[in-house]
């Protein structure tokens, strides 16, 4: 199954486009995703493990499913700020 | 009210759009773009945002705020784009009855908003660099 992946921030800026395609099996895990994301873009490596994902706008958890018209997002950790 | 804007950041109608007759309190929180960052100074900023999802992010935490604190109004208006040292990027204002609530859930507020919005900043140093700021992954 091909999966579209949105990037964002230095994730956009390693990658080099804002919008990837992976190849990967359904049903997955986020750690299948990952795997699927680094074999298609290596570029990410430094960067992927710091990051969360979002499904369908939501911080992906363990348990959430991805299926195929899943709307999927690399967000990597937001600008924070000192207190 | 959330609101993500392109435009300058007005403080007043942010203030006045949170003013109620049965508030005793009005906070307004602004986050301003630093021009020295330690020892680096900053030309720029510019802010990108998954704005789907930040919207429900940000309705999500005024719903939370809601539940947590006795509060009357509340207003989040985060700006994208090019900002200028000193321009705000962001301004939070929150009404309440007694200024107790309205100070914790605006302090709130702009912590969680800091850590799961998905809006994010790059540094134009003036030194000629660029640089994302991801908190936890310097280097």
């Amino acid at each position: 199954m091909t999966l579209q992946i949105k990037l964002f921030a230095v994730a956009m800026q390693k990658a080099g486009t804002s919008e990837l395609e992976v190849d990967c099996p359904l049903p997955a895990t986020l750690v299948d995703l990952e795997q699927a994301i680094l074999t298609t873009c290596p570029a990410l490596t430094d960067v992927l493990p710091h990051c969360r994902f979002a499904i369908d706008d939501q911080f992906a958890t363990a348990q959430t499913e991805i299926a195929a018209d899943s709307t999927i997002a690399i967000i990597p950790p937001v600008s924070g700020g000192a207190l | 009210m959330i609101e993500i804007t392109n435009n300058v950041i007005d403080s007043q109608a942010v203030l006045e759009s949170v003013q109620d007759t049965r508030a005793g309190a009005v906070v307004l929180f602004l986050g301003t773009t630093r021009s020295i960052t330690g020892d680096r100074g900053t030309d720029s900023l510019d802010y990108e945002c998954y704005e789907s999802m930040a919207i429900q992010q940000l309705e999500a935490l005024e719903t939370t705020a809601r539940e947590r604190w006795d509060v009357i109004n509340i207003q989040i208006t985060h700006r994208l784009g090019h900002l200028l040292p000193g321009e705000a990027s962001v301004a939070i204002a929150v009404s309440s009855a007694h200024r107790v609530n309205a100070f914790e859930c605006g302090q709130w507020l702009i912590d969680t908003l800091k850590e799961d919005v998905p809006i994010w900043k790059k540094e134009n140093w003036s030194d000629g660099t660029h640089e994302w700021v991801h908190p936890g992954m310097e280097g």
